[in-house]
C-alpha cells in the first residue's frame, strides 16, 4: 500500500494546488474586462441593465446616451457595457453569469447579441489566456454537448472535443497564468488611462479613444480603401432584408445552451432583449430563433431602411464599427426602439424597488 | 506530442501502466515498440516507413556482420550500413542545401544554374536515430558489441519514443544489455525522475517558452535594436538553446527512466563551465562523445602531432555544426567553436581562465556569440547582430521590455545555481518520503502558472 499512498499524496498535493490557483484566476485583462466586471460589482448604485455581445456591442451601446435618452422618455435605467471584441456565445455567457451573481438581483435587463453557439474554434486563438478563461466546468460541458450534437464528421467533433477539454484542464490548472496573476496583484503593465477611464463610465470605449494604434490604422484603411464600396455593401444587405426568413437557417444545435441562457436571465428576475449591432450582413437565424418562440424580443440593426444615420460612411470607424458619432446615434435609435417596445408592452416592464 | 502537451501525460499514463501490468520482459518490449511507433506516427505516420527501413537495413547489415569474419565481407556490410544511413540523412537533410550552394558557386563565377530541389520534409529526430543505429553497426564491426538477433530488441532500441526526436543519443552498447536484464516497476526511483521531469519541464516551459519571444524579436531584425537589448538577446538565446534542449533531454531521462531505463545524462551544468573545452565536454554530451569515438580518433585524434589534432578538431566541429542543420550559419558555428578550441590548445591561457571568475563570463560570451550564427537565419543577418553588439545605447524605444526577460535570465540563473550547488538538497533528502510527495506534487503545480501560453516545439525537433 506504500506506493498508492505515495502516488496519492502526490496526486493529491496536485490537485489540491492547481484547485486553489484555478479557483482564484483573474478576470482576463482584455479590453479591462476584468476591471470592468469589478466595477459593476462594487459599485454602490448598482446597475439596472447590462450590454453583452462582442465588439459591435461594445463599441456601439454608449451608457452614458443611453441613460439620458431613456431618462428623457420616462424610464431610467442605469446601464452598463461588459461586452468585448471577440467576445463569443460561450464567453458571453460566462460573463453574463458573473454579471448575474453579481447585480445582485438589481438587474432588470440584458441586452444580450445573440450568436451561433458553435463550439468552433477556428477563429480563436484557443492558447489566449482569455479563451481559456470562460472554459470553466459548466461552459466545458455545454460546449461539448453542442459540438457533440452537430452535425460535423465524428472525428472533426472530436478534435474539437478534445480541444476544448485540454484548454479546460489549463484553466483548472490555471497553465500559463502567472502574468494574469502578477497583473492583477501587482499592478504589472497598468491599463491604458482610456480604458481606466472607461471603467467608471459605464464601460463604453469608443474606438476614437482607443489607445491601440492598430484600430486608427484600421480607420484609414477604411477609408482609404472599403470607404468607397461601402454604400454598395449596404444596399446588398437591404436587398438582402427583402428575402424573407429561411426556417432551415435555425440551428437545432443551439437550442439548448441559448434556451438555458434565457432561463438563467430570467431566473435571476430580469428580462433578456437580444440585440443585433449594425453589421453588414444580417443572420437570419436569429429571426427563426424568434419565429420558433426561443427569443422573445429581438432589436436589430442591420437593417439600413429603418436606421440610415448609422449605415452613413462618414460614421463608420470599419466596415463593421461605428465612430463615436456613430455610436451616439446608435445608442439613441436603441434607447428609443427600446421604450417604445416597453411602452407598447412587447417588452415586460420590470420595476425594482 | 510534445513532453509539456497534456496528449504527452495521457499517452505516458497508458504506456507506463500498461508497461508494468505486463508480465514479461518480451511483452514489455513489445508493448513499448508498438507506443513508440505510435508516438513517432503522431508526428507524420509517413516517416514511420523510414524508420523501419533504417531499422531493418541496420539489423540486417548487424547478422552480416556478425556471419562473416571475412574482412572484405564485413568492410562492406559496414559501407552499405554508413551509405544506407547516411543516404538517407543526406536525401531527406542535406540535398536542397548543396545543390542550392552548388548553383550559387556557378552563378558566382558567372554561369547560369537551374538546380532541381527536392523540398522534402525532414523527419523528426532522423539525426539522431540515424547516429544511434550507426553506432550499432561500427560497434559490431569494431567487435565491441555482440550481434543482436533479435529483431525486437534492435526495432525497441532504435525507436525508444523519450529520446527518438531529440536525443541523448543512445548507444547500442549502453541500451541493448539493459534489455537483458528483467526490471520490476518497484525499482526506478520515482520521486528523483518526477523531479527530473520537473526540472525539466521548467526549464522547456517556464523558460526558454517565456524566452522565445524576446528572441525572437531581437534576431528578426537586429539593426533595429540598440546595444543592451542586442546583448540581452545574446545571452537570452544561449539560455533559450540551453533550456529548451536539456529540459528535453531531462524529461527523456526521466520518462525513461520510469519504464525502467537508463539513458546517458547529456548536458551536466554546462553555463558554468569555465573555458570552451570544460563547455564542449559538459553540452550534448552524447554527440560530443559520438563524434569523438566516431569521427576524431578514427582520424587519429591527438595522437598524430598538434597540426593534425587542429586539423581534426576543426574537421569534426564543421561536420557537427552541419549536423545541426543544413545551413551556412550551422556551418560557422561548428568552425567557429572548433577555432576556439584549437585557440585553447595553444598557451595555458586555458588553464588560467579555468581557475577563475573570468572564465565564466568568457564562457558566456564565447558561446553567446556561436549561439548568434546558430540562431540567425543567414550569415549576413548574423554578422548584422554581431556588430551592433558594439554599440553603446543600452536600449531604444522601438525595444520590446527588458527588464521581463532579465528578470526570467536572473530567475534561471539563481534556481540553476542552487542545483548546481545542490543548495538544500541534504535537507531535502533527510525529509520523510510523505512530505517528499507533497512536495513534489505542489511543486508541479505551482510550475504550471509560469508556463508560457504558446506550446513551442523543441528547438532540436529540426534537426
Amino acid at each position: 500500500l506504500r506506493p498508492v499512498a505515495s502516488v496519492l499524496r502526490f496526486v493529491g498535493a496536485f490537485a489540491v494546488s492547481a484547485a486553489v490557483i484555478g479557483g482564484n484566476l483573474p478576470w482576463p485583462r482584455d479590453a479591462a474586462l476584468g476591471a470592468r466586471l469589478a466595477h459593476f460589482a462594487e459599485d454602490p448604485q448598482g446597475y439596472d441593465a447590462v450590454f453583452l455581445g462582442a465588439s459591435g456591442v461594445y463599441r456601439g451601446f454608449d451608457p452614458a446616451v443611453v441613460d439620458a435618452e431613456l431618462a428623457r422618455l420616462g424610464l431610467p435605467l442605469r446601464t452598463y457595457v461588459l461586452a468585448a471584441p471577440g467576445m463569443q456565445s460561450f464567453e458571453v455567457d460566462n460573463v453574463l453569469r458573473a454579471a448575474l451573481a453579481a447585480g445582485g438581483g438589481r438587474l432588470r435587463y440584458v441586452f444580450v447579441e445573440p450568436s451561433p453557439w458553435l463550439g468552433s474554434t477556428e477563429l480563436e486563438n484557443t492558447n489566449s489566456y482569455r479563451f481559456m478563461f470562460w472554459h470553466t466546468p459548466r461552459a466545458t460541458a455545454a460546449v461539448v454537448r453542442t459540438v457533440l450534437a452537430s452535425d460535423a464528421p465524428l472525428l472533426a467533433k472530436l478534435q474539437l472535443v478534445w480541444t476544448h477539454v485540454r484548454v479546460a484542464c489549463r484553466r483548472a490548472a490555471g497553465f500559463g497564468s502567472a502574468g494574469e496573476f502578477g497583473r492583477a496583484w501587482f499592478g504589472f503593465e497598468p491599463l491604458p488611462t482610456e480604458l481606466q477611464d472607461s471603467v467608471a463610465t459605464g464601460g463604453f470605449l469608443s474606438l476614437d479613444d482607443e489607445p491601440d494604434p492598430v484600430m486608427a490604422e484600421r480607420h484609414a484603411t477604411f477609408l482609404a480603401e472599403h470607404a468607397p464600396d461601402f454604400p454598395g455593401l449596404v444596399a446588398a444587405l437591404e436587398r438582402a432584408n427583402l428575402r424573407p426568413v429561411d426556417a432551415n437557417a435555425l440551428d437545432t444545435n443551439a437550442f439548448l445552451p441559448h434556451d438555458d441562457q434565457v432561463r438563467a436571465i430570467e431566473a435571476a428576475g430580469a428580462v433578456p432583449v437580444h440585440i443585433v449591432p449594425p453589421y453588414t450582413t444580417r443572420n437570419r437565424a436569429f429571426e427563426a430563433l424568434v419565429k420558433a418562440g426561443r427569443i422573445d424580443t429581438l432589436i436589430e440593426f442591420t437593417d439600413p431602411a429603418r436606421w440610415p444615420q448609422i449605415y452613413a460612411t462618414e460614421r463608420r470607424h470599419d466596415r463593421q464599427h461605428l465612430t463615436e458619432e456613430g455610436a451616439r446615434l446608435l445608442s439613441l435609435a436603441f434607447a428609443r426602439e427600446f421604450a417604445r417596445r416597453v411602452k407598447a408592452g412587447e417588452i415586460a416592464e420590470v420595476s425594482r424597488p | 506530442v510534445i513532453f509539456t502537451e497534456l496528449r504527452f501525460v495521457l499517452f505516458f499514463v497508458v504506456a507506463f501502466s500498461v508497461h508494468w501490468l505486463l508480465r514479461g520482459a518480451s511483452a514489455r518490449k513489445r508493448w513499448l515498440l508498438v507506443a513508440s511507433y505510435c508516438f513517432y506516427g503522431a508526428w507524420d505516420w509517413r516517416f514511420l516507413f523510414l524508420m523501419a527501413g533504417s531499422t531493418v537495413l541496420d539489423y540486417l547489415c548487424g547478422l552480416w556482420l556478425g556471419s562473416t569474419d571475412d574482412p572484405r565481407w564485413r568492410r562492406l556490410a559496414l559501407s552499405v550500413s554508413l551509405v544506407g544511413n547516411l543516404g538517407s540523412l543526406a536525401l531527406f537533410k542535406y540535398y536542397d542545401f548543396f545543390v542550392e550552394s552548388a548553383a550559387a558557386l556557378v552563378r558566382s563565377i558567372g554561369f547560369e544554374a537551374s538546380p532541381h530541389t527536392l523540398g522534402l520534409v525532414l523527419p523528426a529526430g532522423i539525426s539522431f536515430y540515424t547516429f544511434q543505429t550507426l553506432s550499432y553497426t561500427i560497434d559490431v564491426y569494431r567487435r565491441q558489441l555482440a550481434v543482436t538477433r533479435d529483431f525486437v530488441d534492435f526495432a525497441f532500441f532504435v525507436s525508444f519514443f523519450p529520446q527518438l526526436v531529440a536525443g541523448p543519443i543512445v548507444r547500442a552498447s549502453d541500451f541493448l544489455p539493459q534489455l537483458e536484464r528483467t526490471s520490476t516497476w518497484r525499482d526506478p526511483a520515482y520521486r528523483a525522475l518526477l523531479f527530473l521531469f520537473l526540472a525539466g519541464f521548467v526549464k522547456k516551459a517556464v523558460i526558454a517558452d517565456n524566452l522565445a519571444p524576446f528572441v525572437d524579436t531581437a534576431f528578426e531584425a537586429p539593426s533595429e535594436h540598440a546595444g543592451g537589448t542586442l546583448w540581452l538577446g545574446m545571452l537570452a538565446c544561449y539560455v533559450q538553446v540551453y533550456c529548451d534542449f536539456s529540459g528535453y533531454s531531462d524529461m527523456a531521462i526521466a520518462t525513461a527512466g520510469m519504464l525502467g531505463y537508463s539513458l546517458c545524462l547529456n548536458f551536466d551544468f554546462p553555463i558554468f563551465a569555465r573555458s570552451i573545452t570544460a563547455f564542449w565536454g559538459r553540452w550534448h554530451v552524447s554527440l560530443g562523445t559520438w563524434f569523438r569515438d566516431y569521427l576524431y580518433i578514427p582520424l587519429g585524434g591527438s595522437r598524430k602531432g598538434e597540426r593534425r589534432t587542429r586539423i581534426n578538431l576543426l574537421a569534426v566541429f564543421l561536420l557537427c555544426g552541419l549536423w545541426h542543420g543544413a545551413e551556412w550559419t550551422f556551418i560557422a558555428f561548428g568552425g567557429y567553436v572548433g577555432v576556439l578550441l584549437i585557440l585553447e590548445r595553444m598557451g595555458t591561457w586555458r588553464t588560467w581562465m579555468e581557475r577563475s571568475p573570468l572564465g565564466l563570463l568568457y564562457n558566456w560570451v564565447a558561446i553567446g556569440v556561436a549561439m548568434v550564427f546558430f540562431r540567425s537565419s543567414d550569415l549576413a543577418s548574423a554578422l548584422v547582430y554581431l556588430g551592433g553588439l558594439t554599440q553603446t545605447q543600452l536600449s531604444s524605444p522601438a525595444d520590446p521590455l527588458l527588464w521581463p526577460t532579465a528578470l526570467t535570465l536572473a530567475a534561471f540563473l539563481f534556481g540553476h545555481f542552487v542545483c548546481y550547488r545542490r543548495v538544500l538538497f541534504a535537507f531535502v533528502e533527510r525529509l520523510p518520503g510523505w512530505s517528499k510527495d507533497l512536495l513534489l506534487g505542489a511543486a508541479f503545480a505551482l510550475a504550471l502558472p509560469f508556463a508560457a501560453h504558446d506550446y513551442a516545439p523543441f528547438i532540436y525537433f529540426q534537426f
